[in-house]
């Protein structure tokens, strides 16, 4: 097996997923967000400390927290 | 000589005396007239031999040596291959047929060629009326005339074959037959072979019928055969191995002389290793060696970047760059190695800059592989193509090779070097779906009988049913693709890439994605180097291929291609993956 994939596997984060913001709370100073996620529709709590986040946006998270923003155009499905 | 003039200086003893010298006073002259001198001269006529040169009869006379025979085909013969006719050689004179050389027919049966005249058939009279020729008027063979050559043909140019006095093919007329089979009367059926059902009566008392045995109708059953898949027929499940491409034939045994060398390419100075291995992974986007040296010459003539050494190993052709080369030394030891990539590594780090930039200007994937290229190299594209829009694809800290990766790897590719050529190929990294195994024809066939040692290993995994394959914020599109045949209930980890702006990207890419976490079966064989036919030769990452072991076997998508080179052997190892 590859030494790279090998380290990665170490070193592996979590899985990223794209979700949907339908709550936002700020608590304690600390801006947390509620988004239902496009494949399967599990909602999940993360940290969006910093971020503008408003109710209806698109995000990529990973690991608890909002890493960057999705694109806001509809989902296509494909057969594969 | 009619004049002259007395000569008296000259004294001789015995001849003329005129006494003692006289005084002056005693002088005297003698006058006389001499008549004129008459010249008479003699001319030699000289006679101009007239020498008459005679040609030889086996002395070629030149000719026009442009002049070639064209084929009747038309097609005119190349001039260096036409044969001139002035170039006719000396007749050795031991190929020329002597008279001496024959055998004298018998005198029955000879007929002398040129002692009879014309005979009329009127006057013919049979050949049992014929006399017996005497022996004596006979023309012995020996006695021949030796034929004069002048009176052949000579050599001379011939005329172009003119192609219009061919008969061209024309339109022939249909020919009407009769081809009308009347109906004959049939011949009468033999009534006397009919069978009569006679009235049957009981068997005698206490004899007993010999019991009923059914003849034998040959094969009336047997098992039907659906393993040889058909694509889009019926699709039992069951595979044939070895019906497709069969790489080397299966033998009682196989003979591999092997060699190999590497030399440096600018001059083709060897240098000696011990050992070599060559790799490429699909993981890889370049071969690899590592090779070790014998003695310090070896060392002293391996080049620097960027020139190159030229790894050959049973026919199979390798450059590579040399990145690394050390050596060690104490007394009475040597030991060096070295360590190489593909020439395209040039591309990498040390050999190129990483750069940060964004591309400006709206470009097709391929067109953002090829500005990173450098000048004489060719890429072969085997992935789709698809627009990406201005500023959207962005790059931080990246060398050249990386962003080529960066843009293969978008659309679910890889991509590898050609192992001779200045030629990068980008190819699916999948070639076939692991959920549609069986349905596929592969590319080729290895049987078992070919390979030395096979070994296997689990890998697991999951067998999603759905992924979700997203651009970026910026016109990028979100594809929820889901496997054929499934509810698309289990969902693989979502992938983002900013170049996944169209859904020609983005479905390949899901099927990337949903294959990399298949559970899979990791074979590896290792057989000989050898080139077809009489061997399998070098098998690439990306080849699909039936191992053919008997009636079992296996398919597999080969990942991975070693090469590895010692003193006494050559081993190709292959790492393949089967669900």
């Amino acid at each position: 097996m590859n030494l790279w994939k090998q380290y990665q596997s170490l070193t592996a984060t979590g899985p990223r997923f794209i979700g949907e913001v339908t709550a936002v709370a700020t608590a304690f100073g600390e801006t947390r967000a509620t988004l239902e996620l496009l494949p399967g529709g599990a909602e999940i709590e993360v940290t969006a400390s910093g971020q503008s986040i408003v109710v209806g946006q698109k995000w990529i998270v990973q690991d608890g927290r909002i890493l960057e923003p999705a694109p806001s155009g509809a989902v296509v499905n494909v057969v594969i | 000589m009619a004049g002259g003039f007395l000569n008296f200086k000259t004294l001789r003893p015995g001849f003329l005396n005129f006494g003692d010298s006289g005084t002056v006073f005693n002088e005297f002259n003698i006058q006389s007239t001499l008549p004129p001198p008459t010249v008479s001269m003699q001319w030699m006529i000289g006679v101009r031999q007239r020498i008459t040169t005679g040609t030889p009869w086996h002395v070629a006379t030149p000719e026009i040596t442009t002049i070639s025979a064209p084929s009747p085909a038309g097609t005119r013969l190349p001039i260096t291959t036409g044969q001139a006719w002035s170039s006719g050689l000396r007749f050795p004179q031991a190929l020329s047929a002597r008279w001496l050389a024959g055998q004298p027919l018998h005198s029955v049966t000879s007929s002398p060629w040129w002692s009879l005249d014309t005979v009329y058939s009127r006057h013919r009279l049979p050949w049992s009326m014929a006399e017996r020729l005497a022996l004596g008027d006979s023309i012995p063979w020996q006695s021949g005339e030796r034929w004069i050559f002048g009176t052949g043909a000579p050599w001379q140019a011939g005329e172009r074959w003119i192609f219009g006095t061919g008969m061209p093919w024309q339109a022939g007329e249909v020919i009407l037959r009769d081809l009308v089979a009347r109906w004959d009367y049939p011949p009468r059926a033999l009534v006397d072979l009919r069978i009569v059902w006679d009235g049957a009566i009981p068997a005698p008392h206490g004899s007993h019928p010999p019991p009923y045995v059914p003849p034998d109708p040959g094969k009336a059953w047997g098992i039907l055969n659906f393993s040889c898949l058909w694509p889009n027929r019926l699709n039992f499940g069951r595979l044939c191995q070895g019906a497709y491409n069969l790489l080397v034939p299966i033998r009682r045994s196989y003979r591999v002389i092997n060699q190999g060398v590497l030399i440096r390419v600018s001059d083709g100075a060897d240098i000696p290793v011990s050992q070599m291995t060559i790799a490429l992974d699909w993981e890889q986007w370049c071969w690899t060696l590592s090779a070790t040296l014998i003695g310090r010459t070896a060392y002293e003539r391996l080049p620097s970047a960027p020139d190159t050494v030229q790894a050959t190993i049973n026919g199979f052709i390798w450059q590579f760059v040399v990145d690394k080369a050390d050596y060690r030394r104490a007394f009475n030891s040597f030991s060096g190695s070295i360590t190489g990539r593909s020439p395209i590594a040039q591309l990498a780090a040390p050999f190129a800059n990483p750069r940060t930039g964004r591309e400006a200007s709206l470009r097709t994937a391929q067109q953002l592989v090829l500005q990173e290229m450098p000048g004489g190299w060719t890429l072969d594209w085997d992935l789709p193509d698809w627009t990406v829009p201005a500023s959207v694809f962005e790059y931080q800290n990246s060398t050249p090779i990386e962003i080529i990766g960066r843009v293969v790897q978008a659309c679910g590719g890889r991509m590898y070097p050609d192992p001779e050529l200045l030629t990068i190929h980008a190819v699916p990294k999948w070639p076939q779906k692991p959920w549609d195994w069986l349905t596929f024809i592969p590319d080729a066939t290895l049987p078992s009988a070919y390979t030395l040692t096979e070994s296997l290993q689990q890998e697991p995994g999951q067998e999603y049913e759905a992924v979700m394959v997203a651009g970026g914020v910026d016109s990028g599109v979100v594809v929820m693709a889901r496997r054929d045949g499934t509810a698309g209930a289990t969902h693989a980890p979502s992938i983002t890439d900013a170049l996944l702006v169209h859904i020609d990207a983005a479905t390949p890419r899901a099927v990337q994605e949903l294959a990399d976490h298949w559970p899979m079966k990791r074979y590896s064989l290792t057989l000989p180097l050898q080139e077809q036919p009489a061997g399998a030769g070098l098998i690439l990452p990306g080849t699909t291929l039936d191992f053919a072991d008997g009636a079992d076997g296996w398919r597999g998508l080969v990942i991975g291609t070693q090469i590895s080179m010692t003193w006494n052997e050559v081993r190709q190892t292959l790492e393949l993956l089967a669900p």
